[in-house]
Parts: structure tokens; C-alpha cells; sequence
């Protein structure tokens, strides 16, 4: 009897149909970033060895990095990074019971939102 | 409880590794807005220091536990069949465990040059 109620439950897996609260917006944005900054760390060391190893490797990575194209591209980085990090406070700070409460938790996944935002504009005021 | 309980190491290792990243980032930041890197010779000094290429040497390593940690529980929420999810595993882990090899190979060849 009940087991047939749930059967005919609607199910809306539609993503663009269900409205998601922002913490599950910053939460997507959270896993999303991660995964890309995992798959970049092979260019870091990359270009860490790079810039150690000659001095034309250094020159050549400065070269690249001062193309404007690149520093787009740097700065979409920047951001997934600012991102992770500013939200992976909140989520610390979650884990301490601090700004649990649904208000609270709602109100600042804003505020990094905006946080990773500003500091992105930042860097882009340094690097174009 | 104890620290094998299930889970509970890595959301240890996941908040340690953050923090230390956290303070590595901003230790970075401090340290090449006020002295910047000007050259090759001057950028290769620095990370031929003791100091920085150890703490340089602890943030790779905290990135490596972080992003396994990471990583494995994004594909122990996607993966279902056992099968895939240990070819995942295992792929991640083996890339992770050479690019960390690699990165000690960088620091080593610099401090030792």
C-alpha cells in the first residue's frame, strides 16, 4: 500500500526544473572546482620544473604568462581557486557549528560567492 | 572512538591538509608581494632554501592527500559498480603517487644543484 503511494511519486530530475537553494549552488561550485584544480596539478609541477631548471625555461614560462589570453585563462583559474578556498572556510567553520543555522548557512554562501568574486577582481586589476 | 572509524581519518586529513594549504597560500602571497621575483637566479635561491622548499615540499604533499581524498569521494558518489570504481581508484591514486615523486624530484634537483 505505501510502497505503491511512493511509487507514484513524480520524479523531477531535470535539473534546470528544480530550483536549488544556494548552499547546494556553492556546493556543486565547491566539487566542481576541486576536481578541476585535481586535474591541473600536473601543469603546476609542470611548470614549477620548468622554471627551475633553465634559465630560458624561466623566460620562455614569462614570456607565456604575459600573454593576455593566458591571463584570462589564469584568472578563470584564480577564481575556481579563490572559490574552493573561501568556501572551504565556511565548511570549516560548519564543522565548529559556526553559521549553521539555515539563515546563517544561506547568508554566507553568498558572501563567498562575492568573497571569490572580489578576489578575483583583484587579481584581474594586477595581471590585465 | 577510535581514528580508524569509517571516514574519520580522511575528514581529518581532508580539514588538516586545507588549513595547511590555507596558510601556505597566504604565507606566498605575503612573501612575493613584498619581495618579488625578479629573475631566474633570484627565484631558483629561493627555492633552494631549506625553509621554503621544505614548507613548498609539505604543500605538495598536502595537496596530494587532499585532492585523494577529494577525488575518492566524487567517484565513490558516481562510480556504483565496484569494478569501475577500483579502476578509478586505482588510476587516481598511481597518478597522484607519481606526481609526487616527480615534485620531489624538482626540489631535490634545485636544493642539490
Amino acid at each position: 500500500m505505501e510502497m505503491s503511494e511512493q511509487q507514484k511519486r513524480p520524479k523531477f530530475l531535470n535539473l534546470l526544473k528544480i530550483r536549488m537553494p544556494i548552499g547546494a549552488i556553492v556546493s556543486i561550485a565547491h566539487r566542481f572546482s576541486g576536481v578541476i584544480l585535481f586535474m591541473l596539478i600536473p601543469f603546476l609541477i609542470y611548470i614549477l620544473e620548468i622554471s627551475l631548471k633553465t634559465e630560458q625555461g624561466f623566460q620562455q614560462l614569462v614570456e607565456f604568462f604575459n600573454r593576455s589570453d593566458v591571463r584570462v585563462v589564469l584568472l578563470l583559474i584564480i577564481w575556481m581557486f579563490a572559490h574552493h578556498l573561501v568556501n572551504g572556510i565556511r565548511l570549516l567553520l560548519l564543522d565548529l557549528d559556526i553559521g549553521i543555522s539555515r539563515s546563517a548557512s544561506r547568508l554566507n554562501s553568498w558572501l563567498m560567492i562575492l568573497l571569490g568574486i572580489l578576489i578575483t577582481a583583484f587579481f584581474a586589476g594586477v595581471l590585465l | 572512538m577510535t581514528l580508524h572509524a569509517h571516514g574519520l581519518r580522511a575528514w581529518l586529513l581532508q580539514r588538516m591538509s586545507a588549513l595547511y594549504m590555507t596558510g601556505y597560500t597566504f604565507f606566498v602571497l605575503f612573501l612575493f608581494s613584498s619581495a618579488s621575483i625578479s629573475d631566474y637566479q633570484n627565484w631558483h635561491s629561493w627555492m633552494a632554501d631549506p625553509f621554503f622548499s621544505l614548507a613548498t615540499t609539505i604543500f605538495f604533499a598536502a595537496l596530494l592527500v587532499h585532492a585523494w581524498v577529494g577525488i575518492r569521494d566524487v567517484i565513490m558518489d558516481y562510480a556504483h559498480s565496484s569494478l569501475l570504481r577500483f579502476i578509478l581508484l586505482t588510476a587516481t591514486g598511481l597518478s597522484l603517487f607519481s606526481i609526487g615523486i616527480w615534485m620531489l624530484r624538482v626540489v631535490i634537483l634545485v636544493v642539490i644543484k
